[in-house]
């Protein structure tokens, strides 16, 4: 049954390549993909029912269907046959360079040198002095004009605005850890302006916490996850199985965070143990964590080598799930072929979908044997005055407090959205809040766990249909939000 | 023409082939800087090595490339002048 909402074209095929024969399809795949051979009406079964498909091209009698289908069929299929694969239909156009456009300087009055303000960045616990904090200033946000830097020991940070006294638009500062962000408008600064900044409250109830609450002990045992990302650092709250660095040059066994803290505050939220509020539990605390550092001491970025390296070697230690907080750029056929080849060894990748403002799911997110993961926020799980109070935006959900963050990307290959704007978790030697696809989704890969663990799906043969079961079980448990698919897929894992 | 760094992936049954791994060592101008179980990294001419890989139908060649860690904090684009 439709809901009014317009059907769109999709291209259907078996899981792997354009045809389905011998052991690369499941024989219901095989056996669909022939019955649908002739433009019409057609029906796949999905538990308790089929879905309404229609026909429009075939490629073969074995190979790939041009259908259409209306959105909800969309969403059972992909949850309930995961050997079959749907993608949109793409239309490309031919490529136009992007109109020119200038973007103003901010220019000081008078003489033309510029002048520095030096702002202090401290906390509101006995006005101690905060480090490392990064501050941005705009002087012209929609310009993006203005200046920034980080903090010294003494909280001080320069800021090369033009002026001695100036008005800024907009004043971010994101510490590095133990405290809120903090975003102020309209905000005349001058040498000596003070920005006071909130300690953390680890009893606080953030986004994750509302979401998944405080998991038990041994929640998600039985399941192994994997964290390609900047290392996991060793933390009170975690537990670290193994892993491996798979950075050429650097030593195999230094899996530990390499100074960014992103990947010890992702495995954090898939697994931390802690006990609020002297620490954090995550969404799966019992799984087997194992941290695989693919980016370079201090680097901020990684090599699609190194990455697909790291795939491989999560797929020997028998991963069953692997979080992959990072993406951008070109599609790459060797990380593709890594996920795929993850997939066929019974191995589930799950990726952030990007936070470039509702641009499209980023690569590899979109790629089809992985699940890509978008950004829910939830009013009331922040201060009012912390940076991700900038993130709240359209559309809304059923419950009109939760939202689709503006950072998230978004498009039609979305799987499921999580938890990822001002999330507290654990980093090098404390804890911090940030916003994400990056956090949202190892809270899907933590629900993902606790959707898997204990099931038969973790007995089964490592191969494909190890992986559709997975997937299925995964997508089982998400219930929409009331955003729409291309927002949060199937919506948020209701796995307990 | 400019070397270029590239990540070959096998994709066939078994263990990579050492005759596909000799073909590529071998090919002019060709060095293979890291290699992995199923992964080399090659530092080679595009165009050659591409006509190589088209005859070597279970691997996958692809530049090698940079991905970051999606960040959500905000950033000045232009200081002021």
């Amino acid at each position: 049954m439709t809901n009014g909402a317009e059907s769109g074209q999709y291209v259907l095929l078996p899981r792997q390549g354009l045809r389905a024969k011998g052991t690369t399809a499941s024989p219901e795949a095989q056996e669909f993909l022939r019955m649908a051979d002739a433009p019409g009406p057609q029906a796949v079964a999905v538990d308790g029912g089929q879905v309404s498909v229609q026909v429009i091209d075939s490629i073969g009698p074995d190979g790939a269907k041009l259908v259409e289908l209306a959105p909800e069929d969309v969403l059972a299929l992909r949850a309930q046959r995961p050997d079959l694969r749907l993608v949109p239909v793409v239309y490309y156009q031919p490529a136009v360079a992007p109109p020119q456009h200038i973007e103003s300087g901010v220019t000081g009055k008078g003489a033309a040198a510029a002048a520095d303000i030096t702002l202090q960045v401290v906390s509101k616990k006995g006005s101690a002095p905060i480090a490392n904090a990064f501050v941005v200033a705009f002087v012209d946000f929609k310009a993006r004009t203005g200046a920034q830097g980080v903090t010294d020991e003494d909280g001080n940070v320069s800021l090369a605005l033009g002026q001695a006294s100036i008005k800024l638009q907009r004043l971010y500062v994101y510490p590095l850890d133990a405290h809120w962000s903090i975003i102020k408008k309209n905000l005349t600064v001058k040498t000596g302006t003070q920005v006071v900044l909130t300690p953390l409250d680890l009893g606080y109830t953030d986004g994750l916490r509302h979401f998944y609450g405080n998991a038990a002990e041994g929640v998600g045992a039985g399941v192994t996850v994997g964290v390609i990302d900047t290392g996991v650092a060793a933390h009170p709250d975690l537990v670290i199985a193994g892993g491996a660095n798979t950075v050429p040059g650097e030593d195999p066994k230094d899996f530990g965070d390499n100074g960014k803290s992103h990947g010890t505050h992702v495995a954090g939220i898939i697994a931390a143990r802690g006990t609020p509020p002297t620490g954090l539990r995550g969404v799966a605390p019992g799984v087997k964590l194992m941290a695989y550092r693919v980016f370079g001491k201090n680097q901020g970025s990684a090599s699609s080598f190194a990455i697909a390296k790291a795939i491989d070697k999560a797929v020997a230690d028998k991963c069953d799930l692997v979080n992959m907080s990072l993406g951008g750029g070109q599609p790459d056929p060797v990380m593709k072929a890594a996920i795929d080849d993850a997939w066929a060894a019974g191995t589930l990748c799950i990726v952030a979908a990007g936070n470039d403002d509702r641009s499209p799911i980023s690569f590899p997110a979109f790629e089809d044997t992985a699940l890509a993961v978008s950004a829910t926020g939830r009013k009331g799980t922040f201060p009012t005055s912390a940076a991700a109070a900038d993130e709240v935006a359209a559309p809304y959900g059923t419950d009109k407090n939760n939202f689709i963050a503006k950072f998230s990307n978004v498009g039609p290959q979305m799987d499921l959205t999580g938890p990822g704007v001002s999330i507290m978790s654990t980093v090098p030697g404390s804890y911090a809040e940030i916003s994400g696809t990056s956090m949202a989704c190892p809270a899907a890969t933590g629900a993902a766990a606790r959707a898997i663990a204990g099931t038969p799906v973790i007995k089964m043969k490592r191969n494909a249909r190890r992986t559709e079961a997975i997937v299925k079980a995964v997508l089982a448990a998400a219930k929409p939000l009331g955003f729409g698919p291309t927002f949060e897929g199937l919506g948020i894992s209701e796995a307990q | 023409m400019a070397k270029g760094r590239f990540v070959l992936r096998y994709r066939g049954e078994g263990v990579v082939p050492d005759a596909d791994v000799t073909r590529v060592q071998q090919l002019p101008g060709a060095v293979v800087v890291d290699s992995s179980a199923r992964m080399l990294v090659v530092e080679a001419d595009a165009g050659p090595l591409r006509a190589l890989v088209d005859g070597l139908p279970d691997w996958v060649l692809a530049p090698e490339q940079a991905f970051v860690v999606p960040d959500v904090r905000q950033k000045i684009e232009r200081p002021p002048t």
